[in-house]
């Protein structure tokens, strides 16, 4: 465990590119929270009138095909897009790590289901198997949520069977052990909040990983639907005027994408330093 | 190397089963009443029990199992709705195209990955090695399909210097006939340059675009894996006894650096196969990936699970090639499995 000094410590000794990398994690949050509060102009309402329009003072991003503001679809597609790889990432931080404490903890033939189960899924190329849960899932943002936390799944399942079962014949879960603690309780109070900290820098590499596969499925029709913005469907929009030199319409989406993308890897990267230097 | 092989092919079976069992299950999720579904929007109620019959959802669920099992070993992956061929045959005539982009742009991953890894791997800290640390980084990052977007733009709108995305091959030309099935090579067979050029002028930016993202992972692990390796004791020894810089590296250090540089190809390649159905849809590719999303728009699922199985049963035998390839490589690993 890490007790406090010690991140204090590490906090200060960090790399000034971490504390651009969580600040900029901030500033991202915040736009999710409050940007759709801040647009200029209402993200869905056409505006005929001013359809395919180049960035221009009245719209820094230019409008669409149906003069909607990119710039206010894209702030407000923030809470959308963040909010579905948040609540992947949670169903298989979740799902897997009680998955894998358990069959680290059990051992014997739990483990060996789990582990046939999860060769399996990795037995799939991933995209492919997310396509094919939203698809058989049935086209809704909530099958977009379950098919990429399905597929992140193993990652959580393995680190964290492999850390629980180092631990369990550790001596103070034997001590916990003889001190009359249920099996229950040694792994979730004793042995888990070890394996919390890695789990944390798997959680933020992979928040950026499940934001793309979000809108890789939306990109291809998948999930959400227009006229909601959302990242992916904005730039798959774009993508047909390209040729009449539409440019704004994708390159903005796409940029805001890959630099959320970039951030949650910064994030994952600077959170690695704090809590395991050793890597570094 | 035989008994290896079959050894391999027998830790491949419980894989295989598996996926066929999750497709099966895929099959399963459907929303609503399968039955009515492919009997189609004007059916009657007895039409829909016929369609229930023909299709076997009025036996049990293990009898479906096997009956899905038994189709599938017939190699047969049901019907589509929209083209109203058979899946398989649909998939056989599109693979070739799906197989020409993977393999080039897995060509293309490999022959700038490794070499550039291995640079960063001899001067740690150099311009190369940041390069190569940039790559990885930015590569991670960004969606497959923006990047394929942005290169249309540049070199299709902006340059005019590529080919509209639109396909495999400019309609002004006839595909060559079928040898390989890859055209780049097809083209060659029938000494046809001008044709060759139509065909590799469409691929190239697809394969770049696909191509990219397998550079940053076999850098970062060539640089890894080959910085180990030189740091070793036989590396040292080596080099003390006075041999060659370039028999170093070639004969002591690279071979050894493999094995992990190979697994990681192998990752790749899962990632590709993946993002293949993506930059299919930015290039208007008629592979399986495009023709899955097409499956997929119109509500016409057999082809989207016929893709899905295909796609799975490939990736189990491109590992199992890599197993192969690693004991040749570095037959210390067989004894270790």
């Amino acid at each position: 465990m890490l007790d406090q000094a010690s991140i204090a410590y590490r906090l200060r000794a960090m790399r000034p590119g971490s504390l651009i990398a969580l600040a900029l994690l901030a500033l991202l949050i915040l736009v999710a929270l409050i940007g759709s509060y801040l647009v200029p102009y209402d993200p869905l309402s056409p505006d005929p009138k001013h359809a395919l329009m180049p960035p221009n003072p009245a719209h820094l991003f230019g409008t669409d095909q149906f003069g909607r503001d990119i710039l206010s679809r894209v702030v407000v597609a923030t809470r959308l897009d963040l909010a579905i790889a948040f609540a992947a990432v949670l169903v298989s931080l979740i799902a897997g790590s009680v998955l894998g404490a358990f069959a680290g903890w059990s051992g014997g033939w739990v483990d060996r289901i789990l582990g046939r189960l999860i060769d399996t899924i990795m037995a799939f190329p991933l995209f492919v198997l997310a396509v094919g849960i939203a698809a058989g899932l049935g086209n809704s943002i909530s099958s977009v949520v379950i098919a990429t936390a399905i597929v992140n799944l193993p990652f959580y399942a393995r680190q964290t069977r492999s850390e629980v079962n180092r631990r369990r014949t550790a001596a103070y879960v034997e001590a916990a052990y003889l001190s009359g603690f249920s099996p229950l309780s040694i792994v979730s109070l004793h042995i888990m909040p070890n394996v919390v900290p890695p789990l944390m820098v798997q959680s933020s590499l992979n928040m950026g990983w499940a934001i793309l596969n979000a809108a890789g499925l939306s990109f291809i029709g998948l999930g959400v639907r227009p006229p909601q913005a959302e990242w992916g469907i904005m730039v798959s929009d774009g993508a047909t005027n390209i040729i009449s030199g539409e440019w704004w319409m994708f390159v903005f989406p796409g940029a805001v994408l890959l630099i959320a993308v970039l951030i949650f890897s910064l994030v994952g990267d600077a959170l690695r330093d704090i809590l395991d230097p050793k890597r570094r | 190397m035989v008994r290896l092989i079959a050894g391999r092919l027998a830790a491949a079976v419980p894989n295989l089963i598996g996926v066929i069992v999750i497709t099966f299950i895929l099959t399963h999720l459907l929303p609503g009443d399968p039955a009515a579904y492919f009997a189609g929007p004007s059916a009657t109620a007895a039409s829909v029990e016929e369609t229930r019959h023909r299709l076997g959802l009025d036996h049990s669920l293990i009898e479906q199992f096997a009956l899905y099992v038994k189709g599938l070993a017939q190699g047969d992956l049901g019907n589509s709705l929209i083209s109203g061929q058979p899946v398989l045959a649909d998939l056989i005539n599109r693979l070739p195209a799906s197989f020409e982009l993977t393999f080039g742009a897995l060509l293309l991953a490999v022959v700038i990955g490794i070499p550039l890894g291995m640079q960063a791997a001899l001067h740690p800290g150099s311009w190369i090695d940041r390069l190569c640390n940039a790559i990885s980084t930015l590569g991670q990052a960004m969606p497959t399909f923006f990047l394929g977007l942005l290169l249309v733009f540049v070199f299709y709108y902006l340059l005019g210097w590529a080919p509209a995305p639109l396909g495999r091959l400019d309609s002004m030309f006839e595909p060559p006939p079928t040898v390989t099935t890859f055209w780049t090579i097809d083209s060659l067979l029938v000494g046809d340059l001008s044709l060759f050029w139509a065909v590799f002028s469409q691929l190239i930016l697809p394969v770049v675009t696909l191509g990219l993202f397998g550079v940053g992972p076999l850098a970062r692990m060539t640089r890894a894996s080959l910085l180990e390796v030189l740091s070793s004791d036989y590396v040292r020894t080596a080099r003390a006894a006075g041999l060659p810089r370039h028999q170093v590296l070639w004969t002591y250090a690279f071979r050894n650096a493999l094995v992990p540089v190979l697994n990681t190809a192998g990752m790749v390649f899962s990632f590709l196969l993946g993002a293949n159905v993506l930059v299919e849809k930015v290039f208007g590719w008629p592979g399986i990936g495009a023709y899955a999303i097409e499956a997929l728009l119109a509500s016409d699922f057999a082809p989207v699970q016929g893709f899905v199985i295909v796609m799975a049963l490939f990736y189990v035998l491109v590992n199992l090639t890599i197993d192969v390839v690693t004991v040749l490589v570095d037959p210390r690993v067989a004894f270790d499995a």
